[in-house]
């Protein structure tokens, strides 16, 4: 936390808005994909993006990115707005902005070897070539923990771990400070997840990574995370330090989320669960006020009327709850 | 409520000797390839009784969606039997003709898949697919098989379910579709319910929902769930007993509390421990389990967990027995984590 603290910002969304035109039987709809969001990623640390599908958690990526423009709002890196950057400025951004998708199955390309796909970052941007760019591949392959025979195989002849080391080297190959991880190890055995965490975590140390990790597991997001904002439909409905996000959640989203995470402790020895009501509610279809009050087991009149602020609770933690000081839907269970 | 739930557990397992025998997989093999070359399941047994969950668990490549196929009469056709025996309600699957095992799909067993709109059929309406087991298995009137769809779709919370039947699959949410599909399975008041990662698909608050409506109905039934998943977390919340998987083996088969409080294999040990706690520490190193999961049928020689296992010993080449440690607690291992050893 102190470390946190201090480091400056690096990467920054402020008021980010995204709102897609979608063509319906009833005519020109908005779908709000992102509902105007801030976010502050400090040099060197995890940082936590936590929602189900469809809270617009992976449109956050793009537009971090810069795959996606913003409907409004900036993006900036190091102070600098990447949001209106085109071509070869551009290209010098992403160096030092990369990504680690899901599905290292689905973002390898199956014709390439391990060497070439390793390369590809270093050539696209030249940075290294002939003898040194073989060096440099052989150097990657060994920080990821692959070894040097692996770089004539294909993605086909690699277990899912071993593809997302090859994943994880194509990003760190131009040294980036900000990697985007969307759902990093979601796609692989359990028994494998811990390597490429333990991985991810060297790596940040030796590097001096920032990460932003998204995900829909809160244990992994509570194990690797020093602060974490939590998604509802498009919106942020609370944020924080992970550490406190966990013990005390205001917002009942959260507390749902929570306690309806599958935890590995048999049921007859854990708190009951609290379920949230219904499901979740079409994009296209946003509630009145508060976007989670149709599932909230704590809604009142006031819920549809006024949408709740994101509003300091204590210092470094906040909420979008009308009722955020005394919510606690456990006493439901 | 926690009194309540002890008197369940304790119930359910006195009452479960007395229970009949739903399902019973004995010594079953499964083999690929033209000269059976890749062997995929070894020797694998199980049971259960009425009402009672086994959660069957494992990575990918374990054999246990293998061994549900098999219990279904489903195998793949490259796939083929080398040995073993497996009973539905006293009925033998194995060699059983395709015309036989029909009907005893829908009436004696129903299935529910992980992903419901490959499984439902998407050009007609969901009240039709989940009325088809009652139209070739019972006698029952149209009216009498539409107030049966209408009450089991109400049970499993399907809201206004006498207009919704009419709908076709895409009209309805995931969490809704699968709703469906444990209804298409229950319909036929089955005594065995085979559930292949019913919940994998959906969300966690979604997912909640389901794993207590399928707990609910079935239990309220009496029905036998084969909960085949990866996912600790799941079995913690629906399964009465674990049989845990690896490379085509059963290795370790125990009542859930003791599964999570002394795992006996040092694979199921690991696989606890590998994943983040709520005590774990940012920073320290998770406990790693070296390596990858085998491919079907690619299992190492012996044990087939020995060349990630930090207990392995020369001993472990051979394959060991799964043999009763602690009562009610089977382990194939030759040094089993009996003494509540653990990292």
């Amino acid at each position: 936390m102190t470390s946190s603290t201090l480091s400056p910002v690096l990467l920054e969304a402020q008021d980010v808005r995204k709102v897609y035109r979608i063509r319906t039987p009833e005519g020109h709809r908005d779908l709000v994909a992102v509902n105007g969001l801030t976010l502050a990623l400090r040099r060197g640390e995890t940082y936590g993006l936590v929602g189900e599908s469809g809270c617009g958690k992976s449109t956050v990526a793009k537009m971090l990115l810069n795959l996606e423009q913003p409907t409004s709002g900036e993006v900036t890196l190091d102070g600098r707005v990447i949001t209106s950057l085109r071509g070869k400025e551009m290209r010098e951004v992403r160096k030092d902005i990369q990504v680690i998708f899901q599905d290292p199955f689905a973002a390898l390309n199956g014709r390439m070897s391990v060497f070439d796909l390793v390369a590809e970052p270093l050539r696209v941007h030249r940075s290294a070539q002939g003898k040194k760019l073989r060096e440099e591949v052989l150097d990657l392959l060994d920080l990821v923990g692959l070894t040097e025979e692996m770089a004539d195989r294909y993605p086909r002849q690699l277990s899912g771990g071993q593809r997302q080391r090859i994943a994880i080297a194509r990003a760190i190959a131009l040294r980036p400070s900000v990697i985007i991880c969307d759902e990093p190890v979601s796609a692989l055995d359990v028994s494998v997840q811990a390597q490429i965490l333990n991985l991810m975590n060297r790596l940040q140390r030796e590097l001096n990574l920032t990460y932003l990790f998204i995900s829909h597991d809160l244990t992994l997001v509570r194990y690797m995370c020093e602060r974490t904002s939590v998604m509802y439909l498009g919106d942020i409905v609370e944020d924080g330090t992970t550490a406190e996000l966990f013990d005390n959640p205001r917002h009942p989203y959260t507390q749902v989320l929570l306690s309806a995470s599958p935890v590995p402790i048999p049921q007859s020895q854990r708190p009951a669960r609290v379920k949230p009501r219904g499901e979740i509610p079409s994009p296209l279809a946003r509630p009145s006020g508060c976007p989670f009050r149709t599932r909230c087991p704590l809604a009142q009149q006031i819920c549809a009327e006024e949408v709740p602020q994101l509003r300091t609770i204590t210092p470094g933690h906040r909420a979008a709850c009308h009722f955020a000081e005394t919510a606690d839907v456990r006493k439901l269970a | 409520m926690p009194e309540q739930a002890e008197g369940v557990v304790a119930d359910g397992r006195s009452a479960g000797e007395a229970r009949e025998e739903v399902l019973r997989v004995e010594g079953l093999s499964v083999a690929f390839g033209r000269a059976s070359e890749r062997v995929a399941l070894h020797d694998v047994s199980l049971s259960l009784r009425a009402g009672e969950v086994v959660a069957l668990v494992g990575e990918s490549g374990c054999g246990k969606s293998l061994t549900a196929l098999s219990v279904m009469g489903l195998l793949p056709p490259e796939a083929h039997v080398l040995a073993g025996s497996i009973t539905v309600c006293g009925k033998e699957i194995i060699g059983t003709p395709e015309r036989l095992l029909r009907r005893y799909r829908g009436s004696a067993m129903g299935m529910i898949f992980q992903d419901a709109m490959v499984a439902l059929n998407p050009l007609q309406a969901v009240g039709r697919q989940i009325d088809e087991a009652l139209r070739i298995h019972t006698n029952l009137g149209r009216g009498q098989r539409r107030d049966k769809v209408i009450a089991l779709l109400d049970a499993v919370g399907v809201p206004d379910p006498t207009n919704r039947l009419r709908q076709l699959p895409h009209q309805f949410s995931g969490g809704l579709r699968q709703r469906i599909m444990i209804a298409m399975a229950l319909i036929g008041e089955p005594r065995l319910i085979i559930a292949d990662e019913p919940t994998t698909a959906l969300d966690v608050t979604i997912q909640a929902q389901i794993l207590e409506v399928l707990k609910d109905v079935t239990q309220a039934r009496g029905t036998a769930v084969l909960f085949i998943t990866h996912d600790m977390g799941v079995v913690a919340e629906v399964a009465d007993r674990v049989v845990v998987m690896y490379g085509g083996h059963v290795i370790e088969s125990a009542d859930v509390v003791e599964t999570f409080s002394t795992p006996a294999h040092p694979y199921t040990d690991a696989l606890l421990h590998s994943v983040p706690r709520t005590d774990s520490v940012r920073g320290v190193d998770l406990p790693a389990i070296p390596g990858s999961v085998p491919a079907p049928g690619a299992a190492p020689a012996g044990c087939p967990f020995h060349p990630r296992c930090s207990d392995a010993t020369q001993e472990c080449l051979t394959m060991p027995p799964l043999e009763q440690v602690l009562p009610d607690h089977d382990v194939a291992c030759w040094h089993p984590h009996t003494s509540g050893r653990s990292r």
